[in-house]
């Protein structure tokens, strides 16, 4: 029911969000009012529910890092860097992100090859590099949009504080151990991101963990088992090779 | 032939320790939190080693504040040959050598000539903290140079070649001499492609060498024969070595040790995190050692000195037996 009477300029806004609700749970809700009803996630604002659902996705992404470090042995540049990556391309779909991070991240080396000349002290240099890396993103988005490219937008989502943070870390990398170290640490964050992207948009996991959050204790048990391993990581059995001709 | 992988099974008939034991088993459980910025700081250890009479190269000065940088030449006039350091450096990063001055230049031991602006810059990165852990700011230190002890010639391409010892619980464990290369671009660190001799612990004599994680013969850039090398005054590098326990009391360190031709064996810097690659270069793994100084329940008793002699006398390489002759 809509009544208006001498309003001007008056706007009328919906929002929607698909979502989907254990059957228990939707027999429980038409007619009660405990307080495990109210606690739930579902009974949150809309908006707010998105934002949860991205969330508890977290935990999922956590274990894939913790898995390709402690097992496989993949070196990454910052820790949890690849899942904040994967977290954006939830946003902006595989290919888009991936290309548009990739070029993000390169522009900004050139840049900062730039900056090193400056002499600039640590801090204002992240600084310089955050504000540049917002131009960069606003130009890529007007420019996408521009071109007809929907997905120009989403890239906004990307961590800007995280990006110019890598930026300087790979500038910093490629000074000391040259290019193909950069190409190394670069390509297992974005592998191990990739991976995580994978696991984190399959509309299995993405039910699992929103409408039973208590899923994610599951992943903790998995992710502190893995903290108390001792064995050999995979890549350890290649390092070590020189140990099969004595 | 080196294959491409190695089987589990065969890493655990060596014992090598792998990077999830170490951080769990060893780091985790002998090294507490608290003790890390001992090691962690280059300064405090030289203060340390200063305190507790153990040699390690003079320190001539500290910058702490960038306000200082502007007036350093009145600082260094006095130094023909120095080292420049991050205190909180990693991995021989940010360590700029002076061997000596050309007029106003000064020369760098890559036979580099740099200016006084180019020095300024380089502590002025330091100080910013571009060479420290997680960048938190840092200070620069000035120390003597080391003048590095003839028995190496040969043997290194421009860096001081230096020894590297894992102590656990005041024993030595294992021990490694590391060379610089062309191909380290004159850095003493295995993974920029130094090149690693595994040594005796009984002797100080070559066991085993290694270079990328493979194993070599000759050093690469001199053609020298690796098996010749022998490292005199033994005994006394690992009671260096043995001593940093009581120092720092951290369990678990790698200790770098450098001999300098008129004042002998010199600590250089502490780790509390030595890396694995030393196993690679004896081409022995650290587990049955480690586990066997675990087992000792008396251990605190001992002096540094009878550690020494007793891990001398355990880890003691057999002789490799004699070849029949028919």
């Amino acid at each position: 029911m809509l009544d208006v009477s001498g309003g001007s300029k008056s706007r009328v806004h919906f929002s929607m969000i698909r979502q989907t609700v254990p059957a228990v749970q939707l027999a429980q809700v038409k007619d009660s009012d405990s307080l495990f009803t109210r606690l739930g996630v579902q009974r949150l604002p809309i908006e707010e529910q998105s934002m949860f659902k991205l969330l508890l996705l977290l935990p999922l992404g956590a274990a894939v890092v913790v898995f390709m470090r402690v097992i496989i042995g993949l070196k990454t540049s910052g820790t949890f860097m690849p899942v904040l990556i994967a977290l954006a391309f939830l946003q902006t779909s595989l290919v888009a992100g991936l290309t548009s991070f990739v070029l993000i991240v390169a522009a900004g080396l050139a840049l900062r090859s730039y900056l090193s000349r400056l002499t600039l002290l640590l801090v204002s240099r992240i600084a310089t590099l955050i504000v540049l890396v917002v131009f960069m993103i606003s130009a890529f988005s007007i420019i996408g949009y521009q071109l007809g490219f929907s997905t120009g937008m989403t890239i906004t989502f990307f961590p800007m504080i995280i990006i110019a943070w890598t930026i300087e870390r790979m500038s910093i990398l490629w000074e000391e151990d040259g290019p193909s170290e950069v190409v190394r640490q670069g390509g297992g964050s974005l592998l191990v991101a990739v991976l995580a992207y994978l696991m984190m948009q399959m509309p299995i996991f993405v039910h699992l963990t929103f409408n039973f959050p208590e899923l994610n204790l599951v992943l903790l048990a998995c992710i502190l088992a893995m903290g108390q391993y001792t064995g050999y990581k995979l890549s350890e059995l290649r390092r070590f090779r020189a140990m099969d001709d004595l | 032939m080196t294959h491409a992988w190695v089987s589990v099974r065969r890493l655990k008939e060596f014992g090598m320790l792998g990077m999830n034991c170490r951080n769990v088993d060893f780091i985790n459980r002998y090294n507490p939190r608290r003790l890390f910025p001992l090691v962690d700081n280059k300064l405090k250890t030289k203060l340390l080693a200063q305190e507790f009479d153990v040699p390690t190269p003079a320190l001539k000065f500290v910058v702490r504040e960038q306000h200082e940088i502007s007036h350093i030449e009145r600082e260094l006039a006095g130094l023909e040959s120095f080292a420049l350091k991050p205190a909180k450096g990693s991995g021989g990063k940010g360590i700029l050598v002076i061997v000596g001055r050309q007029g106003e230049q000064f020369v760098r031991s890559s036979g580099a000539l740099m200016d006084i602006t180019d020095i300024r810059r380089h502590m002025s990165n330091i100080l910013a903290g571009l060479y420290s852990l997680g960048g938190s700011a840092d200070v620069a230190i000035i120390e003597d140079l080391i003048a590095f002890d003839d028995c190496f010639a040969g043997y290194s391409h421009e860096g001081v070649p230096d020894i590297r010892i894992i102590v656990f619980r005041g024993y030595p464990v294992m021990a490694m001499l590391r060379l610089a290369t062309a191909a380290s671009d004159g850095k003493a660190n295995l993974h920029q492609g130094a090149v690693g001799v595994g040594l005796t612990l009984d002797t100080g004599r070559c066991l085993n060498a290694a270079q990328f994680g493979r194993r070599i013969k000759l050093h690469p850039d001199t053609g020298r024969p690796l098996s010749d090398i022998h490292i005199a005054g033994w005994r006394d590098i690992l009671l260096l070595a043995s001593q940093c326990y009581e120092m720092t009391g951290l369990g678990y360190i790698g200790t770098d040790i450098v001999l300098d031709k008129n004042a002998g064996p010199q600590l250089l810097e502490l780790n509390a995190r030595p890396g694995l690659a030393i196993q690679i270069t004896n081409g022995r793994g650290l587990l049955p050692r480690l586990r066997h100084i675990e087992s000792m329940t008396l251990n605190r008793r001992f002096r540094t000195e009878q550690r020494v002699d007793y891990a001398m006398r355990q880890f003691a390489e057999a002789e490799p037996p004699a070849q029949a002759v028919e």
